[in-house]
């Protein structure tokens, strides 16, 4: 049943796309963007449209691929990412001209379309804890570079690697640091915190820079294009829903700097759910309003302990923990049966035709070496977003352990067993068949057993292109730093991956010849 | 009258050896490693195939029977047994049976165990981990036995086991052959050993057949000095002097 699905999928994201299925609404993985979706997506049901929401793709090359692609319709972008990190754009311009440039280049190159901005800036905030600030006496860059030497830089990779990140502001301003480290979002505001670096690249909105009240140095001498916020629209809702654009569009320039911190901070500081600070941005913009008094407020305490929150993650909502989970094991399974139906009859060919094997064997290998992130961003513009390519992403990581374990068992199995079949008019098949493979059974298990287990662990990256799964709570823990979440999805991922290991064992032991 | 031949290739692991063997006969073929005596052997069923010269069996050149049917017509028994080790006792014996679609598989298979001394089923259903050494060279005997085969290769059958075990499967095989007459080819490096199972010893250095005789020839009249220091070291003139 699970294939029927994941075909019925493919064919769903295979076809040309009428208009009749909903829009498709997504983010990137961090808090504000989280917010934004929310907002377009209430906005648009308010408005009579049928929403699907897929939050937090992996990142921008994963949102525009499959934006651009139309396999979402809209997600919330900057006009400063748009220029350096797509376009490839570095001429410094003014917000006004930065929004002229990404709308004219976008709709000619790609067919998509940035709605009028938001009204509000995100642009980076080099950031420095309070008291770091006082004693050096640091309130611009330009002070900054006077005593970086002395100091630990914790950035993101994406900064330290982009031209228009770290290397260009080092260039800009003559920054040298002591020490420099690749820190994960979710995690540099802790780490700054707790005084493991110095000084980190924060965004200005970002309601983290309150909650730890951090000092922000001011960018004085204008390295960083302007970050508009604004909506970016696939050409296929462009093209055909003016109505949704103006939806959409009903939002631009309706939110300010200060607001959009306040809604970051009741997301990040206060803990409040995703709908619900979305639900009342929207009420208090006096965009909808809400009809049945407060929505149900599913988190509108203070902001709750890492226990309280993963208590709530795994109990209150157990629910959608036990959907995750057959998700993920649906994700798993399936491209687990998948990659044994191949990987086993292919290593059982090897094996008949020794001279290819070494190197095909060491091509699934290398397969295997593309990092997850990367393989799921090629094959967004082939198969979308959601299940399907995160089933094909899973299939192809479980082909080495098969087809290398199937070809090693059964080209290695006792030899005195095989001389001996041959010896006594077994043909090479008869041979294959009741000799060879029985005796490699185990070891094709374990083959398997090797693969389901990798596989549990890499489906939680499916939660990046919107395919679901324990990945979800992971990757939205991540970007709101809220560590019970993402232990509500990491601790059920690892015990499943212990009991599918347990479960494959039994198997294991049960495939291995009487006799042996 | 079977009449087997092969001559030298390339590598000379065997060359211009000429070896007849008569129906029902069983020679032996005596040698040091690397003497080239299991080359010969597996030309018989084709798990070696010479670069020159032929290879007859009722007058029928092997390479003109497809090989596997040969083999499954040619009785083997391998050096360590070479059971297999996830198939009951049952089930190894009636191998080539099966192969071969035999109606009676079943009864080829039973039969075969009682030649070999198992008349009581005790170990139909033995896997080969739990057996003696001496019981799997019994079930591998009975296993190239099955099919009633009118030859039969026998690859050092007895030499991984211990003296006693040995002598004891020795007796065994001489008495299957005065129930069974079968044309035997027997490789050993023990000369006492051939001397006993063998109507006539080949014994082999090199490649090439040193001397060809009956036991008694080979004791009394070695061709070469080899084939003399050979019949020395393995003490049988004492033997003979000692009235055997």
């Amino acid at each position: 049943m699970n294939l029927t699905l994941a075909l019925a999928l493919a064919f769903t994201v295979a076809q040309g796309v009428p208009r009749s299925r909903p829009i498709i609404v997504a983010s990137k993985p961090f808090g504000e963007s989280y917010i934004l979706c929310e907002m377009f997506a209430q906005l648009l049901e308010a408005r009579g449209f049928r929403v699907d929401r897929r939050p937090g793709l992996g990142a921008t090359e994963i949102a525009f691929a499959a934006l651009r692609t139309n396999a979402i319709d809209v997600y919330p972008e900057y006009t400063g990412t748009g220029l350096l990190a797509i376009l490839g754009d570095t001429t410094r311009r003014s917000p006004t001209q930065a929004f002229t440039r990404v709308a004219t280049e976008f709709r000619r190159q790609y067919g998509t379309r940035w709605l009028p901005p938001l009204g509000f800036e995100n642009t980076y905030a080099i950031s420095v804890r309070r008291e770091t600030a006082t004693r050096y006496a640091l309130r611009t860059l330009s002070d900054l570079a006077r005593v970086a030497p002395t100091l630990r830089g914790g950035f993101t990779a994406d900064f330290i690697g982009r031209g228009d990140g770290l290397p260009g502001l080092s260039r800009s301003y003559g920054l040298q640091f002591r020490e420099v480290r690749p820190l994960l979002g979710a995690v540099k505001y802790r780490a700054l915190a707790a005084g493991d670096v110095d000084v980190i690249d924060g965004y200005s909105t970002d309601g983290l820079i309150a909650r730890y009240d951090l000092a922000v140095l001011v960018d004085d001498r204008r390295f960083f294009p302007p970050y508009e916020a604004a909506a970016l629209v696939s050409p296929s809702l462009a093209a055909d829903d003016p109505r949704a654009i103006a939806v959409l569009s009903e939002l631009s320039g309706r939110i300010d700097d200060t607001m959009m911190r306040g809604f970051n901070r009741r997301l990040e500081v206060d803990g409040v759910a995703v709908d619900v600070v979305a639900r009342a941005a929207l009420d208090t913009l006096g965009l909808v309003v809400s009809s049945t008094g407060t929505a149900p407020a599913a988190r509108s305490s203070p902001r709750a302990s890492t226990w309280n929150s993963f208590v709530h993650e795994t109990v209150d909502e157990r629910g959608a923990l036990a959907q995750r989970t057959l998700r993920h094991l649906m994700l798993t399974s399936v491209s687990l049966v998948l990659a044994a139906l191949v990987a086993i009859p292919f290593g059982l060919v090897l094996e008949r035709r020794r001279r290819w094997a070494e190197p095909l064997v060491r091509t699934t290998g290398v397969l295997q070496t593309i990092p997850g992130i990367a393989l799921l961003a090629f094959m967004i513009p082939i198969l979308g977003i959601g299940t399907v390519p995160a089933l094909v992403a899973l299939f192809v990581y479980s082909l080495y352990p098969i087809v290398r374990n199937t070809y090693s068992g059964v080209r290695d199995a006792d030899p005195v067993a095989v001389n001996a079949g041959h010896a006594l008019g077994m043909t090479a098949g008869q041979v294959l068949r009741h000799v060879r493979l029985p005796l490699a059974a185990p070891t094709i298990m374990a083959g398997v057993r090797t693969a389901a287990v990798i596989n549990v662990g890499t489906a939680t990256l499916a939660a990046f292109i919107g395919a679901g799964g324990l990945g979800e709570p992971i990757v939205t823990g991540l970007a709101l730093s809220d560590t019970g979440m993402i232990l509500s999805g990491a601790i059920p991922a690892a015990l499943l991956a212990l009991l599918v290991d347990f479960a494959l064992g039994i198997c294991e032991r049960a495939v291995r010849p009487k006799g042996l | 009258m079977k009449r087997y031949q092969t001559s030298g290739g390339p590598v000379d692991a065997l060359a211009g050896v000429t070896l007849e063997v008569a129906s029902g006969e069983c020679v032996a073929l005596v040698g040091e490693s690397g003497s080239g005596k299991t080359t010969l052997l597996r030309c018989f069923n084709r798990l070696v195939e010479p670069d020159a010269g032929t290879i007859l069996v009722d007058d029928v050149d092997v390479r003109q029977v497809n090989d596997v049917e040969l083999r499954r017509h040619v009785g083997y028994v391998l050096q360590d047994g070479g059971l297999m080790p996830h198939w009951t006792v049952r089930r190894n014996v009636g191998l080539v049976p099966w192969l071969r679609d035999a109606p009676n598989a079943a009864t080829l298979a039973a039969d075969a165990l009682t030649l070999v001394g198992f008349a009581d089923r005790t170990f139909d259903d033995r896997y080969p981990r739990q057996l003696s050494g001496g019981q799997r060279q019994r079930v591998a005997m009975a296993r190239a036995l099955a099919a009633h085969p009118t030859v039969i290769l026998l690859d050092e059958p007895f030499g991984a086991l211990d003296a006693i075990t040995r002598s004891d499967l020795q007796e065994m095989f001489a008495g299957i052959r005065k129930r069974r007459p079968v044309t035997a080819l027997l490789v050993t490096h023990d000369l006492f050993e051939a001397q006993r199972l063998a109507d006539r010893i080949a014994v082999m250095r090199a490649g090439r057949i040193e001397h060809i005789g009956t036991p008694r020839e080979i004791r009394q009249a070695p061709a070469t000095d080899y084939v003399a220091r050979l019949v020395e070291r393995a003490g049988l003139r004492r033997m003979e002097a000692a009235g055997r």
